[in-house]
């Protein structure tokens, strides 16, 4: 029957799930219009196109059947979104210290070149920044967790925050690798097969995380604002750290570059003199890193947002 | 009755429609209709997407069946929806015994 078909290939082309589930929803409207019709005609109707018209209004429009399903499978891909930023993750630390501990130090610490101290300060950076976009989007996806609906903001946040996450974890894969080429010369007798190895686990780790985060269809245009978001409990607790570090950005901005200095310094594996400069420059980093990527992280409100509450945000 | 009243009420009927047994989505729409007298003519559009969305719970399972000589994909309530049902039948009750108390106040 035309209008069947008509009706199946329109909500075909809308629909933005998998292709499992695609052809599962196909079908069964498909079936139901069928049930539809033989009900009729066991009834005496023989007028099929009197019988499909109000079975389709009651389906309502292809268009808004699609969002309610592209809503609900977009909502699944945000929730993966934190996953695959985590494992990468933990690949690309694991390739970290397959690289790392299996070289033999010298047992006298030679100081490292600055090309050296350069690339592996922006790894660390660049690891630092993929571990607060991680959080960020972890933390919107635990709280919604038990939401079957996501609003379409959520979904858009969660999708951004990974994708920085994953971009930042290539940058500190890239770095790291250029660090340990650079480090070879230090090396009194380099692993050169587990520094090979160690590398290319995290680079390939990374680059997987970036083509899945980037490749996720949260679906953001499928507006479903009816379904609003429940927050509570454990799951929201790092949105409740969020909310704390938006009402007083100042002096969380402060502790956090403050903290931050530590590991700089550490890193820069040189004298007080030496180092100092690293700590203050990553201190720095962190406050104009703040200043940057705070809107887009939600981590302070941008001047056409405002906070109305955990998770409750509204434009004005 | 429409379905933005049905709102958050959607899921019990379903679960409570499959309570007496499995059936497909069309019979469950069908049921619905005849066990509240007409009032719960919810339009098929509201109906698909719960079922998924229940399934995906856990409180529903289904399978392709053969129903009256055709494939048709048929739900059956999962232990989970059982004792879902329980607990939202549990609620419903006192709710609505306490709007009952409420508007039975005639003003004086």
């Amino acid at each position: 029957v035309i209008e069947v078909d008509g009706y199946i290939d329109e909500l075909a082309s809308c629909l933005r799930v998998g292709r499992r589930e695609r052809a599962r929803i196909l079908t069964e409207i498909r079936d139901h219009l069928d049930d539809a019709l033989a009900n009729e005609e066991s009834t005496g109707d023989p007028d099929v196109h009197a019988v499909l018209a109000p079975a389709l209004r009651a389906f309502g429009s292809p268009t808004a059947l699609a969002a309610t399903f592209n809503a609900a499978a977009g909502t699944r891909a945000m929730r993966r979104g934190p996953v695959f930023a985590f494992s990468a993750g933990l690949v690309v630390l694991a390739g970290f210290l397959v690289a790392g501990i299996t070289q033999t130090h010298s047992s006298t610490p030679t100081n490292a070149t600055l090309p050296t101290q350069i690339s592996f300060f922006f790894a660390v950076l660049s690891f630092q920044v993929a571990m607060v976009a991680g959080f960020c989007a972890g933390s919107r996806a635990l709280a919604l967790w038990h939401n079957p609906i996501a609003r379409c903001d959520d979904r858009r946040f969660v999708r951004r925050c990974s994708n920085i996450s994953s971009t930042a974890l290539g940058l500190a894969a890239l770095g790291w690798a250029t660090t340990m080429g650079f480090a070879l010369d230090r090396l009194t007798d380099p692993n050169v097969f587990t520094l090979v190895c160690g590398g290319s686990i995290m680079v390939v780790g990374a680059g997987i995380a970036i083509a899945a985060t980037y490749r996720l269809q949260v679906n953001p245009s499928d507006e479903c604002e009816d379904e609003t978001a429940t927050v509570g409990g454990l799951f929201a607790v790092g949105e409740r750290c969020i909310g704390l570090v938006r009402r007083h950005p100042v002096v969380s901005c402060i502790t956090i570059a403050g903290i931050a200095v530590v590991p700089a310094m550490s890193h820069a594996e040189t004298t007080l003199s030496g180092a100092l400069p690293w700590g203050l420059v990553q201190a720095s980093t962190v406050v104009l890193g703040f200043v940057i990527l705070g809107p887009s992280l939600q981590l302070r409100a941008s001047d056409e947002m405002t906070d109305v509450g955990p998770n409750m945000r509204r434009r004005v | 009755m429409t379905a933005e009243q049905l709102k958050g009420h959607l899921d019990p009927l379903v679960l409570a429609i499959l309570e007496q047994g499995p059936a497909h989505g069309y019979a469950i729409i069908e049921s619905l209709r005849k066990r509240s007298g007409g009032a719960f003519d919810l339009p098929e559009g509201t109906i698909y997407p719960a079922l998924h969305r229940l399934e995906r719970a856990g409180t529903l399972s289904s399978r392709r069946e053969t129903v009256g000589g055709r494939q048709r994909r048929v739900y059956r309530l999962s232990p989970k929806g059982r004792v879902a049902l329980r607990e939202r039948r549990t609620n419903w009750r006192r709710f609505s015994a306490a709007v009952d108390q409420v508007l039975r106040v005639s003003p004086a």
